[in-house]
């Protein structure tokens, strides 16, 4: 599971709701915090952490030292079925852009990449998957 | 010539020697240079790896054979490090590491972690069996997991996602192993394993019925249709 910054920090970029380019605005939920989905079948967003692997740090300094996380968090987003493709492709491709090759403090975001998950009950799922590093200083 | 070949750091090194020197000493010194570049590459693949890869050293093209063996003109070591087993079993440990294990609900807590399987150009590799050369390799896993059943009118939920692991750790691997093969997530439906045999259920086929909105014909690809790593030699 990733660290409580990486959560936060993901948490706070995309806020409660997320507003798209063309003016929509999708409900967000971060997995680690709720998981619940909109009841009105409409598209929405959630945050997931699948994969966080602590690596080592600096040693020496106690309290001072460096610990490092690297992991990929993604970027779920939900579409209607009956909608066509062209402005989910679109939310991606902005949602990547918000993470890709960024800095957030403590968290660097490195390359996001669009995936094609399909059909997923009543949604269609397109997965934005952000690798980062996460540095702890403890 | 000396070549150490290295993935992903490739150097190849030509050294010229004195003729002065006679041909043991033109082969001893061909040799105690080698040995630095080919220390030099092990320690680069424990840096970039985490641990040391399996190798073979060739002298001349005999495997195995002392370094100092080396023709003094035109010899040529060769170490070859076998990094695709290396990335395999990386990617084999996370998505172990990170499956999903089922919750208090679940009747085999731990089974699907416990279940992704490598296939070699389509033939199961069993655990604990050399893995063959293959052009391509890929992670799957073969037990049905708890989202493929969820009703259809629920909405999806991605905490324990298995295609949220595979996409990550596919994504993860791309990264730190791009020299080494190409690596790519994708959906494929295998046609044995547990998956395959409960996509043949009535149960099974009367949920593809009720929520796949595909026709009959295409029921057993979505009931097995499974998250993948695809990993293709370049």
């Amino acid at each position: 599971m990733a660290a409580k910054g990486v959560v936060d920090r993901v948490a706070a970029v995309l806020g409660t709701t997320w507003t798209a380019t063309d003016g929509n605005i999708l409900p967000v939920f971060v997995v680690n915090y709720q998981s619940a989905a909109p009841s009105d079948g409409g598209p929405f967003i959630e945050a997931t952490f699948p994969v966080a692997n602590p690596g080592g740090g600096s040693f020496g300094s106690p309290g001072s030292n460096l610990w490092r996380e690297d992991g990929a968090f993604i970027i779920v987003i939900n579409e209607k079925k009956s909608i066509a493709s062209d402005r989910v492709m679109q939310w991606a491709e902005e949602i990547g852009a918000l993470f890709r090759g960024k800095s957030f403090g403590l968290l660097e975001t490195l390359d996001a990449t669009i995936n094609d998950w399909g059909p997923k009950a009543n949604y269609y799922q397109l997965a934005v998957v952000v690798q980062y590093r996460f540095d702890k200083i403890g | 010539m000396i070549t150490t070949k290295v993935e992903p750091i490739d150097r190849d090194v030509q050294l010229i020697l004195s003729e002065v020197l006679s041909p043991e000493a033109r082969s001893a010194m061909f040799a105690e240079t080698a040995q630095a570049f080919l220390n030099d590459a092990d320690d680069t693949n424990r840096q970039i790896l985490g641990r040391l890869p399996p190798s073979k050293t060739y002298v001349d093209g005999f495997e195995g054979a002392a370094l100092t063996a080396v023709k003094p003109d035109g010899g040529i070591i060769v170490r070859e490090y076998d990094l695709v087993v290396d990335l395999l079993v990386w990617i084999g440990q996370q998505l172990e590491l990170h499956s999903p294990i089922g919750g208090a609900r679940d009747k085999h807590p731990g089974l699907y972690q416990h279940s992704h399987t490598l296939f070699a150009d389509g033939v199961e590799v069993k655990l604990g069996e050399q893995i063959p050369a293959a052009t391509e390799y890929a992670f799957l896993n073969l037990q049905p997991y708890a989202r493929k059943i969820e009703g259809g009118s629920k909405p999806p939920s991605s905490s324990q996602a298995p295609e949220g692991v595979y996409n990550a750790v596919a994504d993860l691997a791309r990264r730190q192993f791009t020299n080494v093969a190409k690596i790519t997530f994708a959906f494929r439906a295998p046609l044995s394993g547990a998956v395959a045999d409960w996509a043949q259920t009535p149960s099974a086929r009367a949920h593809a019925a009720a929520h796949s909105h595909r026709r009959d014909a295409l029921h057993t690809e979505w009931l097995t249709r499974q998250p993948a790593i695809i990993v293709r030699l370049s």
